[in-house]
């Protein structure tokens, strides 16, 4: 009985796309999508953009993959090309004024001993609010609180200084808290 | 000091929005095949070095076009008028002849 064939490393296959194997780049399509996609759909409004931006970052991988140097994993290389395509799929949506359902924040605010918030419920807030941020701090405080990722690893990826990452975070952070409390103050207004 | 409710509130947003699904299923679906389409294409439109090339003719033939007007109206400033040093030397043999009397 033959040993099961590992699967070939990424390194192996960025070579064998290089020399001009369709294959290989597409396997390696194949096992970093979903990553991509996790990361771009945080970001985008529809599954048409999500989908188009995800074929924009790859095809710049497939681009720049004589580029890649092997001193950090294929996957964060992709990552960057990832976030820097979010970056400017954030500078081409317009900024628009925000208006949140009033019952939707209260209750998301509310002491959490009322209950659980429906996760699908606090993203369609949150993406709400997050349209009224500038791209730079709202590409900042997604990867920082949804992405989960630390202020080290948001300056690696984006290239900016870990000062300005902190400040846009501190900044994002402000400015979501007055969307979501002005937003429930205009409806109990009316 | 206790933190900020409305820190908290936000915490707890993004706790609960994590947990969320962040795409339908199924969006992935033959998104190799789309992305082998599009790098195909990106591959095979880029266009050869001569059509480059025939583009730029129209600029040449504009900068031809621009240097020989310049060049003709310059050339016309500078004609000489012969009829007029034709007369400076017959002025001077009416002057001559005036004076000596001939």
């Amino acid at each position: 009985m033959s040993a099961p064939e590992e699967a070939p490393p990424d390194e192996r296959l960025v070579r064998e796309a290089i020399s001009g194997s369709d294959e290989a780049f597409t396997e390696l399509v194949r096992r970093h999508k979903r990553k991509v996609f996790n990361i771009v759909a945080k970001f985008v409004r529809s599954g048409y953009e999500l989908d188009d931006v995800c074929q924009e970052i790859f095809v710049k991988v497939y681009q720049n993959l004589n580029k890649y140097r092997a001193d950090a994993p294929f996957e964060h290389w992709v990552s960057k090309i990832a976030v820097n395509a979010c970056y400017d799929a954030l500078r081409r949506q317009r900024r628009r004024e925000v208006e949140v359902p009033l019952e939707d924040v209260e209750y998301a605010l509310a002491d959490p001993a009322n209950g659980e918030i429906q996760g699908d419920e606090a993203w369609k807030i949150l993406r709400h609010a997050m349209a009224g941020l500038r791209p730079e701090d709202r590409l900042v405080i997604t990867l920082l609180n949804l992405e989960e990722k630390s202020i080290r690893e948001i300056s690696e990826l984006t290239g900016w200084g870990e000062s300005k990452v902190k400040v846009r975070a501190f900044r994002a952070r402000k400015e979501l808290k007055r969307i979501l409390e002005d937003n429930g103050g205009k409806r109990s207004e009316r | 000091m206790g933190k900020d409710p409305k820190d908290e509130g936000l915490d707890r947003l993004f706790a609960a929005a994590r947990k969320a699904g962040f795409y339908k299923p199924g969006a992935e679906y033959g998104f190799e095949a789309r992305v082998a389409a599009k790098v195909r294409t990106k591959r095979e439109g880029r266009p050869p070095f001569f059509l480059w090339a025939w583009r730029l003719i129209p600029v040449f033939v504009s900068i031809v076009i621009v240097l020989g007007i310049w060049i003709y109206t310059s050339q016309r400033s500078q004609r000489i008028d012969l009829s007029a040093v034709s007369s400076i030397g017959s002025e001077e043999t009416m002057l001559t002849a005036f004076l000596t009397g001939e």
